[in-house]
């Protein structure tokens, strides 16, 4: 009998150790797993690329919170030291990455080891054990292959489940009953490793006002080039440009990548800063990479521009071009644009140094025409103003017209001098558009049978439109006259101040027979126009009863032909 | 012999099936494209549809043998929320898909019998009871049915439904064309006609594709590059545009070739004029015959029988 106890004690105690040993049990980090939700990123220590498949799921590592438990000893802990006492910001400190069982080693000795002498001396320590740092499972992304039709798709009635259901019949134990089944669940899910995203970091006209005014100017600290013959890195005013214009997402021989080298050099500038007691930006990860709302155009709008030497205005002309030259206000689109990136790439030079007038290798083969009038490009002009009409308040009547460039599009830009630009708008009183002897409102009535009338507030609209184009500087520019108004609902027809206009019936008949042709009928006209311009700028009413109200007590029947 | 008796059917049938059958193939299409551009048709153009049910509403109000439903029934779009397919009181149904690109703006997608250019339901009919007319539009004529229910099986699309409620008079339902009320004197479909947002367009199916091709060409962000029925099951009168991918509103992809292509073939070389069963009996009958053993009665057995008597 005592025996047998023994036994099962030990049997116990040996699961147990097991247990402790490999269980992913996550003992230490699981209260702040669970506080997760407010932005703590974890960084997922995986490093693919030399182990490949992964034995045990990736470590999520809480960096912030070994620079707070290690702030006395430094960040010399982990990450080596250059010559010049900078940091290299790589891990572990000894690092060795010949082969997959080296690398393995070199992370567990440095962070096991470092872990085990803190708990040694008494200090607050991390985890010893497998499971509590490999506790990142991976996460199943659903992909459902329901049958078609699978919201009245009958799975008890599918022949392919007669076999399941032989067994399904009753509840058992193990078994559950065919009707409670899951059936859904049991088609294909696909899994997917679960990925680490921390936010951007953004470094707007703001950031780099804050850093002019905090370094005094002093560009070089930040901005180089390399100096091929004395091979070494120089400053040289007016070459200034993005980082990114060098340093590229990868390592590039002698170039670092642009994350390492906007970590390194971001990083220890502020630690040393701080270090001389030197007011500074943040250091840790969140300090940067925090999720929040990114700046508006509008509000760096009020920030002093970057100055390097760029021009307030522009006349861009082309040689041999055949278009009148276009003025270009710079300082007024610095001020619609978030970095000087949106428009320049990461070369801070003319747009026609790399886009030549047939293409070149060094502008992608892209002409210069095109890198202005590309409609489907954010950085080209076109492109750029062509997003600007999807906004609600633009898109109720540019959802109707022709995207792009159009033949109307090519004078306001293609005046050929600064005479005209900024001026303010030509639309002028919106009575004066409507013909003498018409009211503001229109009733249609085509519906009569089933509803009520409709009453249209046709100057109420003119109001609102023109209202909405003085409000906006592109607009200005571009609605070039009161006629602007009207032709995105009377489309096609001849327009004037105080002059009738065709019909909507003259083409659009209320006959529906036969089509030869996809002019709408007038029903459809009337319907796919309102609601349309209702829809893309969010403006009620959407339902029927909105414009006419029901008509009740009345038989109701199809429209009259 | 190495061959057994089965076998030999067998053998004989296959053979008489693959002999007719590629010659068959040709007449089959030429004599179903002719019929196939000068039928009317309709296209949906699901981007615009607003999910109004106005179509349900008029559907229901045209065809007179239909349950009657208070118009209120058609202002309730809580039944919008679960998926519906055609029933016996309802020959067309609206329903809603999420838009995967902008979850405020739902597709919503008209269903009804797409009146196949090459019908399998009628081709499945036993007794003739559904025709498929001129102008575009199958018919069903309940006087001829049997209720067998072999059109609902043939139905790629799972269309026709059946008063199953309905003990003595049982009927199969489905959308009519408007044949009798307006697609015979050249008028379009109550729901095209009552559709505020012209959803739908009317008319030769010719004309139509021309005109949903151009409609693609114009607008290439807003739909996807294909009229769905232009081709599929060798065409449908009803065209349907979109802006997701057919799979996702419920709309299989079938293939180009029309089910009865590949059956009718196959059945009417077996049976053509009544030749091929006929030789094939006449040659199984001479084979017995030309192989019956003759058997020479032994003085023995005749001595057994004589016997006996």
């Amino acid at each position: 009998m005592n025996k047998k106890l023994a036994v099962s004690i030990i049997i116990i105690g040996i699961c147990m150790c097991f247990f402790f040993l490999f269980g992913e049990t996550g003992s230490i980090w699981s209260d702040e797993d669970s506080a997760e939700s407010s932005v703590v990123h974890p960084i997922l220590i995986a490093d693919t690329g030399i182990f490949k498949k992964l034995e045990r799921p990736p470590v999520k590592f809480y960096h912030d919170k070994h620079t707070v438990a290690l702030e006395k000893e430094g960040c010399s802990v982990c990450h080596p030291q250059d010559k010049k006492g900078r940091f290299i910001f790589k891990y572990p400190r000894l690092r060795d990455d010949k082969n997959k069982q080296s690398l393995m080693n070199s992370y567990h000795d440095n962070c096991i080891g470092c872990h085990r002498e803190r708990a040694k001396a008494g200090k607050k320590a991390g985890a010893v054990t497998c499971g509590e740092c490999h506790i990142v499972r991976e996460k199943y992304k659903k992909i459902e292959h329901a049958p078609i039709g699978s919201d009245y798709y009958l799975p008890l009635e599918d022949t392919y489940h007669r076999d399941c259901i032989g067994c399904h019949k009753e509840e058992k134990k193990l078994t559950k009953k065919a009707e409670v089944l899951n059936w859904k669940g049991f088609y294909v899910k696909k899994k997917e490793i679960e990925k680490a995203t921390w936010p951007k970091m953004d470094f707007d006209y703001y950031l780099h006002y804050q850093h002019e005014k905090g370094l005094e100017k002093d560009c070089k600290l930040c901005h180089h080039i390399y100096d091929e013959k004395e091979k070494k890195l120089v400053y040289k005013k007016g070459t200034e440009s993005s980082c990114r214009d060098c340093h590229r997402e990868k390592d590039e021989e002698s170039r670092r990548s642009f994350q390492k080298v906007a970590h390194a050099d971001c990083i220890n500038c502020h630690m040393e800063r701080s270090k001389e007691g030197k007011k500074t930006g943040p250091y840790s990860c969140e300090g940067c990479h925090i999720e929040q709302k990114q700046r508006t155009a509008r509000e760096l709008a009020v920030v002093p521009r970057p100055g390097r030497g760029q021009p307030d205005r522009v006349l861009i002309s082309i040689k041999d071009s055949r278009m009148k030259e276009v003025p270009f206000d710079h300082k007024g689109h610095e001020a619609q644009s978030l970095t000087c990136r949106n428009c320049h790439h990461e070369k801070l030079i003319a747009c026609k140094e790399c886009h030549t007038k047939n293409g070149s290798p060094e502008g992608g083969m892209v002409n210069l025409a095109k890198a202005y009038h590309e409609p489907l490009s954010e950085r080209s002009c076109v492109g750029c103003h062509t997003s600007y009409k999807l906004k609600p308040s633009c898109a109720g009547c540019h959802h109707l017209l022709k995207s792009g460039v159009t033949e109307a599009s090519c004078l306001p830009c293609h005046s050929g001098s600064f005479k005209e630009v900024g001026v303010a708008s030509k639309l002028g009183n919106p009575k004066e558009l409507l013909p003498a002897n018409m009211s503001g409102d229109i009733t249609i009535k085509i519906m009569e049978k089933d509803y009520m009338p409709a009453k249209f507030p046709h100057l109420r609209i003119i109001k609102k439109l023109t209202e909405i184009s003085k409000s906006s500087k592109l607009a200005k520019q571009f609605h070039s006259d009161q006629k602007t108004i009207c032709s995105s609902c009377h489309h096609k027809s001849p327009l004037g101040a105080k002059k009738e206009v065709p019909l909507c019936s003259t083409c659009h008949s209320l006959n529906m027979e036969s089509r030869k042709t996809d002019t709408p009928g007038l029903l459809g006209a009337y319907h796919r126009l309102c609601l349309g311009c209702h829809k893309e700028m969010g403006i009620k009413p959407v339902d029927c009863t909105g414009c006419h109200a029901g008509k009740t007590g009345l038989k109701t029947g199809m429209r009259k032909q | 012999m190495g061959i057994n008796r089965r076998d030999f059917i067998k053998l004989l049938a296959g053979t008489g099936g693959i002999a007719l059958f590629g010659k068959n193939v040709n007449v089959w299409a030429d004599e179903h494209v002719t019929s196939l551009h000068e039928s009317f048709g309709v296209i949906v153009d699901t981007t615009l549809c607003v999910g109004c049910r106005s179509c349900e509403k008029a559907c229901n109000q045209i065809n007179q043998d239909l349950p009657r439903k208070a118009s209120e029934f058609y202002k309730d779009n809580s039944m919008l929320e679960k998926r519906r397919r055609m029933a016996a009181d309802s020959y067309t149904v609206v329903n809603r898909y999420n838009n995967p690109e902008d979850t405020n703006r739902p597709v919503y997608v008209k269903f009804q019998c797409m009146h196949c250019t090459d019908p399998a339901c009628v081709s499945a009919c036993i007794v003739g009871a559904l025709t498929k007319e001129s102008n575009g539009a199958i018919r069903y004529d309940p006087w001829k049915c049997i209720g067998c229910r072999y059109c609902m099986a043939a139905c790629p699309f799972q269309v026709p439904a059946y008063e199953y409620n309905n003990a003595m008079t049982p009927q199969v339902r489905k959308c009519t064309f408007c044949f009798e009320q307006r697609t015979s004197k050249g008028k379009a479909p109550a729901c095209v006609q009552a559709c505020p947002m012209e959803v739908m367009t009317f008319g030769k199916r010719r004309e139509l594709i021309k005109i949903a091709k151009r409609r693609i060409e114009k607008h290439p962000d807003r739909y996807i590059p294909h009229l769905y029925g232009e081709h599929e099951l060798g065409g449908t009168s009803w065209m349907y545009l979109s802006s997701l991918p057919f799979e996702e509103i419920d709309f299989p992809n079938l293939g180009y070739i029309s089910p009865p292509s590949y059956t009718e073939p196959i059945q009417h070389a077996i049976f053509k004029h009544f030749i091929p069963p006929l030789t094939l009996f006449a040659v199984l009958g001479g084979l017995m015959w030309f192989l019956k053993p003759k058997v020479v009665k032994s003085e023995s057995v005749l001595e057994e029988e004589n016997s006996e008597k």
